[in-house]
């Protein structure tokens, strides 16, 4: 019995797809329950992100609840070590715990230089491999960091992210194997465009026993792709997108066309599933699933 | 070494406006080694103070203030009772070390930067003293300070083009681990998990009785 619906959805072969929910600036609970609504029909599980960059935005572990108890979409929880011992992200985890989150995807985190607070400490008790070692402990051993037994372990699936397109790949592929022999149960990727990138990223993980799911997110604009390939480590735009884009009538189509092409590739080459970050699209990633031929 | 600079001249003015002041560099430590509390920095000190209209006691180019017993053999201590204050060009173990044993206040005319070393044109940090030493894992590349993380286990996802995300003018600690274990023919050393870091072991102030 997988723990999640994510993991069962993984575990039988069905192509997954996982979505995401960027919590607010702000207080905005109306904002949550939007894009989960959007996101619902067409994902298994939503990650919600844990102030990506270090621009601070409303704490991971509210959005999750809202969107398992109010829209009834299964949460995949984001923890980063940046600003966190490994005192208070295990006193999260059991409060995760309990609030019925069974998904958990461990990252470093974004350093705080380049958030919106770049004065702040950086905490970085532990690192991700660390950080999945912390979780497998408390889940699977039933004890804290500190083999202190917990009167009831968290029940949670072990996820970790991979960069896929960064160059060497070597020490990259080195840490996801780390992962695994710590516990990792899943990945999802950083995004990826470029189908040479996600063929290069089977290659290199082939001998490797862990479902991953590539990342992608539409690709809204020229401009953004010139951002993401200059700004996101190991992110490569290939030039017919650039060029489609540039080119389109109607860019929205052009987007949504960019995007389902790339699904459809992603299930083509044998990947068990996709982790769809909508940057706000929310309400077309039905639409790139369906051109994608999927549904 | 020990890495320093001198405060902006300013600041130092407002710490000891108004005062007898007597200074003391740092010679033949490392404050004069990167020619922040050698000779020539006192006595520019000394002028530049002068200049402002300080009136300068003494100020003394002998000595390496953090071995100090006493002020023996300091050219210049016997006017020590003349002064108000003292301020030294040293690191702040430097200035501790004289504040214990003056009478008067001691105040710091540098800013400790790190533990580094020249390389190329630059001073640059090389130790954080986090007190359990993994050099010999990693090809004498240290993580703890050479990575923003101080990551233990690979590089984070930040990494871009072999860079470092926080400064891209700064070459990933791990990938350069990463090449030099591959140049030792030493890789395997990273295929092991290292276990989180023992943070009691740098709680500080921290303290040990020397092996003697």
């Amino acid at each position: 019995m997988a723990v999640s619906k994510f993991m069962e959805s993984i575990s039988s072969k069905e192509f997954t797809i996982s979505g995401e929910v960027d919590p607010p600036k702000g207080a905005n609970r109306a904002t949550i329950v939007h894009q989960a609504e959007l996101l619902k029909p067409h994902v298994v599980a939503a990650n919600v992100t844990d102030n990506p960059l270090g621009i601070v935005i409303m704490n991971t572990l509210v959005p999750c609840h809202i969107m398992q108890n109010e829209v009834g979409l299964e949460a995949v929880y984001q923890v980063t070590c940046r600003d966190r011992n490994r005192i208070a992200i295990q006193s999260d985890i059991l409060g995760a715990a309990a609030l019925g989150i069974h998904n958990v995807l461990a990252l470093t985190g974004d350093h705080p230089s380049l958030g919106d607070h770049p004065q702040a400490k950086p905490v970085f008790d532990l690192g991700s491999v660390e950080l999945v070692d912390l979780l497998r402990t408390m889940v699977h051993d039933g004890t804290d960091y500190a083999a202190n037994k917990l009167d009831i372990a968290p029940e949670m699936a072990i996820g970790v992210a991979l960069s896929p397109g960064v160059d060497p790949v070597e020490p990259e592929i080195m840490k996801l194997e780390k992962k695994i022999e710590a516990g990792a149960d899943f990945a999802q990727t950083q995004c990826v465009y470029d189908t040479k990138v996600l063929e290069k990223m089977l290659d290199a993980t082939s001998h490797l026993d862990l479902p991953i799911l590539p990342g992608i997110a539409p690709l809204k604009s020229v401009g953004m792709a010139k951002f993401m390939a200059a700004n996101v480590p190991g992110v490569t735009v290939p030039k017919e997108m650039i060029d489609t884009l540039k080119n389109a009538k109607d860019v929205k189509d052009a987007t949504i066309e960019i995007t389902a092409g790339l699904l459809h590739d992603i299930k083509e080459l044998g990947f068990p599933g996709v982790h769809i970050m909508p940057v706000g699209m929310d309400a077309y990633v039905g639409e790139i699933i369906s051109r994608a031929g999927i549904r | 070494m020990i890495v320093t600079s001198e405060k902006p001249f300013d600041n130092i003015l407002e710490m000891v406006q108004g005062k007898k002041v007597g200074i003391l560099g740092c010679v033949g430590g490392c404050a004069s080694l990167y020619n922040t509390g050698g000779k020539e920095q006192v006595e520019s000190l000394s002028s530049r103070l002068s200049g402002a209209g300080v009136d300068v006691v003494f100020a003394s180019t002998q000595g390496r203030h953090c071995t100090l017993t006493d002020f023996t053999g300091i050219k210049g201590s016997e006017t020590l009772g003349e002064s108000d204050v003292i301020l030294i060009m040293a690191c702040g173990v430097g200035v501790q070390s004289v504040a214990g044993l003056a009478e008067i206040p001691v105040y710091p005319a540098l800013d400790t930067k790190f533990a580094g070393m020249r390389f190329d044109s630059e001073l640059a940090e090389r130790c954080l003293a986090c007190g359990d030493c993994v050099l010999h894992l990693t090809g004498g590349i240290c993580p703890i300070t050479r990575c923003p993380k101080s990551l233990l286990n690979g590089p984070c996802g930040g990494v871009y083009a072999g860079k470092c995300e926080v400064d891209r003018t700064n070459d990933c600690a791990w990938i350069l681990i990463y090449k030099r274990l591959k140049e030792l023919g030493q890789l395997d050393k990273n295929k092991t998990i290292k276990p989180a870091k023992d943070f009691k072991v740098m709680a500080h102030p921290r303290k040990f009785t020397e092996a003697l």
